[in-house]
């Protein structure tokens, strides 16, 4: 049950309100993502059943320009550590 | 009458509902006791794992959009021109009139249409646009796809009309003793 005090799991803790926008930025970027890789996904199913195959190269690179970023967020854009004072 | 059955029926529906779930929890007490997990918790997803999931399913978008463009590039290059095979019963058709046939493999299903003039004309029986499969119109002399109203002409193959990007695959015909065979596939572009 949300905000019952006492009952926080692993990785269910509160967090500073800092932390919470970084994680829903990333979290947001990572939907925007998704949604541009889907496009790009239909555009390249076009693609090939229109027999464009000049068009197919540069969608596959957009798709995994997506999924570089996605990866970088994945990976190292995270909340950092602030040390208490 | 139908207010007093109403009033009852929402206060007793909730009264089941909630009797089911205590029944549920009591059943299953001494495992709770040893097992201290909550139905709320389970349905909870934590931001590390929705975070998980969506790069995940990046990943498989990418490998989705790399495997269909290597597959169409790979099925283009190796696309090779079929042997000549007899059309069985084409012989038999009447003008104005169309029947399947399958070439030049048993998947590759196709579409064989004899013209008013008495003349034949084959094409792949798939829509260039989402590859539904398209049907015979004889009242408007056409190829029509039922799925997003694609028309082709029963001729050429041509587009007339819709979202398909390119015309239907050729298919050669030829009549030799009254026979009528297909010989070769003709896949087109948007050259016309």
């Amino acid at each position: 049950m949300k905000g019952r005090p006492g009952n926080w799991g692993v990785g269910n803790e509160p967090q500073p309100r800092g932390r919470t926008a970084v994680w829903t930025a990333r979290l947001a970027i990572m939907i925007m993502i998704n949604l541009a890789q889907l496009w790009l996904l239909s555009a390249v199913v076009d693609a090939a059943l229109a027999r464009e195959f000049k068009q197919l190269v540069p969608l596959v690179v957009a798709s995994g320009v997506c999924w570089i970023i996605a990866l970088t967020i994945f990976l190292w854009w995270k909340p950092a550590t602030v040390p208490r004072r | 009458m139908t207010r007093a059955m109403s009033s009852e029926l929402s206060r007793v529906i909730p009264e089941v509902l909630r009797s089911d779930e205590t029944d549920v929890r009591m059943a299953t007490e001494s495992h709770q006791a040893e097992f201290p997990y909550g139905r709320d918790n389970e349905a909870q997803v934590t931001r590390r794992e929705f975070c998980n999931f969506l790069f995940l399913t990046s990943s498989a978008l990418l490998a989705g959009a790399g495997g269909f463009a290597a597959k169409a590039a790979y099925d283009a290059r190796h696309e090779q021109n079929p042997g000549p095979e007899r059309i069985a019963n084409a012989e038999a058709m009447q003008p104005g009139t169309a029947m399947n046939f399958t070439y030049p493999g048993e998947e590759e299903t196709a579409i064989l249409i004899r013209a008013k003039d008495g003349s034949y004309h084959a094409f792949g029986q798939k829509c260039t646009h989402l590859s539904c499969p398209v049907h015979y119109s004889k009242e408007h002399d056409r190829l029509e796809c039922p799925c997003h109203e694609g028309g082709f002409s029963a001729t050429t193959g041509e587009v007339l009309y819709g979202p398909p990007p390119r015309p239907l695959d050729k298919i050669g015909i030829e009549v030799h003793n009254g026979q009528v065979w297909a010989a070769g596939r003709e896949v087109r572009g948007n050259e016309g």
